[in-house]
């Protein structure tokens, strides 16, 4: 089966500092995969070359087996992202801003509709789907904001530290949700949150100082450490040498 | 793509009551005020034809104002990354935030007229239609000129100082356009002011709208200035976005 994401050996560097180095990995299709690290780690850097915002310096990455250095175009039709922070249009209502989206990624008037309001179903959008996105909680702009990216149908989703500022119980609730597209969607998760990386994710990639360290199951990445717990295993994974 | 982003910047634009108040209810209140001041001063004031051409010329930097504050609030917050990564193009991101402010300005001019007109006729001073509508035409390369200023701060600065700069364009085009001052009279100042950019807008809208003969000094050269000033800033605003687009995505 042919890899969802495939990426070669991607650099890339910021004046003197190289934030992500030699970056190869391959993730499958319905693969849910987080990026585990700590600030500076060089995870939304990585997202960002994956989804076309940052080119590479050198290496490349096949986005549904198309590149993003010579077929970006085709590469941002496949997948979407949800970026950290708000990413809503803030006078439009939750609808509108959903139906916007699908409309941006070429989707007709009908299908755009159609796909809105299965989308506000899926998410239980509906009780603020005429709300304006400026006056909704933080974690219903969250909530609105993967909605808004899953209405494209995309083949790849790129989430962004999606639960970034929530609160204990909004963050429980989009787990929720972001667990349920398992299967049905290939998923990259980044996030410093070690809970939700082993509670959400098929595989894990540890990421520090720009190097994916290790890739595995959380049990995978507990073992070949040597520790008993996750935490533990991602503090020696994250400080300690490459493993390959 | 480019519509459905514009429709978008439409909605945000007309959603926010304060943009009623500028680009619509400042411009006819001092239309109203500049034509009562007129009439009390015996003609040393200018006539109600060169005060609508001046009211709405300058009305035009209001919606400079609106798109600068739309721009620097986009790119303040992951909205606009989350488009970057979409497969909108450059030309979508230009037709999109310049079309609303395009729309605005149009309707901005179309009431002001019509208020003119209207003016026009208690004053006992009837304006042509026909003329009017000419002079909308001749004033829309200055539409394009602050829309473009409008685009190019909101890509320069940022949320809180854009609509600061914006507000220096603003006072600079009441002094500098001859809006409600009859430039002609001042010499020197007047001239160099028919060099920059929002004097010669005013000067070949007024020329059409009075019926006055078309000459190279009071209706070509002003148009054709205001032509290239529209050109020059729309250009060097379309080329900042797309630069600031690529840092902002980094």
């Amino acid at each position: 089966m042919e890899a969802a994401i495939k990426a070669v050996k991607l650099n890339k560097y910021y004046g003197s500092l190289h934030a992500v180095k030699d970056l190869t990995l391959d993730i499958a299709q319905g693969e849910f995969f987080a990026l585990l690290g700590v600030n500076g780690a060089g995870k939304t850097t990585t997202v960002k070359m994956l989804t076309g915002l940052s080119r590479p310096d050198s290496g490349d990455a096949l986005i549904s087996g198309h590149s993003i250095i010579s077929d970006i175009e085709e590469a941002k039709r496949r997948s979407n992202l949800s970026p950290q922070e708000t990413a809503v249009a803030p006078a439009l209502t939750v609808r509108e801003n959903i139906t916007f989206m699908a409309q941006i990624y070429g989707q007709s008037p009908e299908e755009a509709k159609a796909n809105t309001d299965a989308t506000i179903k899926a998410f239980s959008l509906g009780e603020v789907e005429n709300r304006r996105a400026s006056v909704l909680s933080g974690g219903w702009q969250r909530r609105l904001s993967i909605a808004m990216a899953l209405v494209t149908r995309p083949e790849i989703l790129f989430l962004d530290e999606p639960t970034l500022g929530l609160d204990v119980i909004a963050r429980r609730r989009l787990w929720e949700r972001i667990s349920a597209l398992k299967g049905s969607v290939t998923v990259v998760l980044t996030t410093h949150y070690l809970e939700e990386a082993e509670a959400l994710a098929d595989r894990i990639g540890i990421m520090s100082e720009g190097v994916l360290k290790d890739v595995g199951t959380a049990e995978e990445l507990c073992r070949r450490a040597g520790k008993p717990s996750f935490e533990e295993a991602f503090i020696e994974l994250a400080s300690g040498e490459v493993n390959g | 793509m480019s519509v459905i982003f514009a429709k978008r910047n439409l909605r945000e634009l007309l959603r926010d009551p304060l943009s009623y108040v500028f680009c619509l209810g400042l411009p006819l209140v001092m239309l109203v005020i500049f034509i009562v001041i007129s009439r009390f001063s015996d003609g040393q004031w200018l006539s109600l034809p060169e005060l609508s051409t001046g009211i709405t010329v300058f009305s035009y930097s209001f919606t400079m104002l609106y798109t600068t504050l739309l721009v620097s609030k986009d790119r303040s917050t992951s909205f606009l990354k989350r488009l970057y990564a979409s497969p909108m193009k450059g030309k979508d991101f230009a037709i999109g935030y310049a079309a609303p402010g395009f729309i605005i300005a149009v309707g901005q001019a179309a009431i002001c007229s019509a208020a003119a007109m209207l003016l026009g006729i208690i004053t006992n001073n009837p304006l042509s239609a026909v003329r009017m509508l000419a002079c909308i035409a001749v004033t829309l390369p200055a539409a394009v000129m602050f829309v473009g200023f409008g685009i190019l701060f909101g890509s320069l600065f940022g949320e809180k100082s854009a609509p600061g700069i914006s507000s220096i364009i603003i006072s600079a085009s009441g002094f500098l356009s001859g809006a409600w001052m009859p430039l002609e009279s001042m010499g020197v100042y007047g001239t160099v002011c028919s060099y920059l950019p929002f004097y010669p807008p005013i000067k070949a809208a007024r020329t059409v709208l009075g019926g006055k003969a078309v000459t190279l000094d009071s209706f070509l050269l002003p148009l054709v200035i205001s032509i290239c000033y529209a050109t020059v800033v729309f250009a060097l605003a379309v080329i900042v976005f797309g630069r600031r687009a690529s840092a902002d995505g980094n």
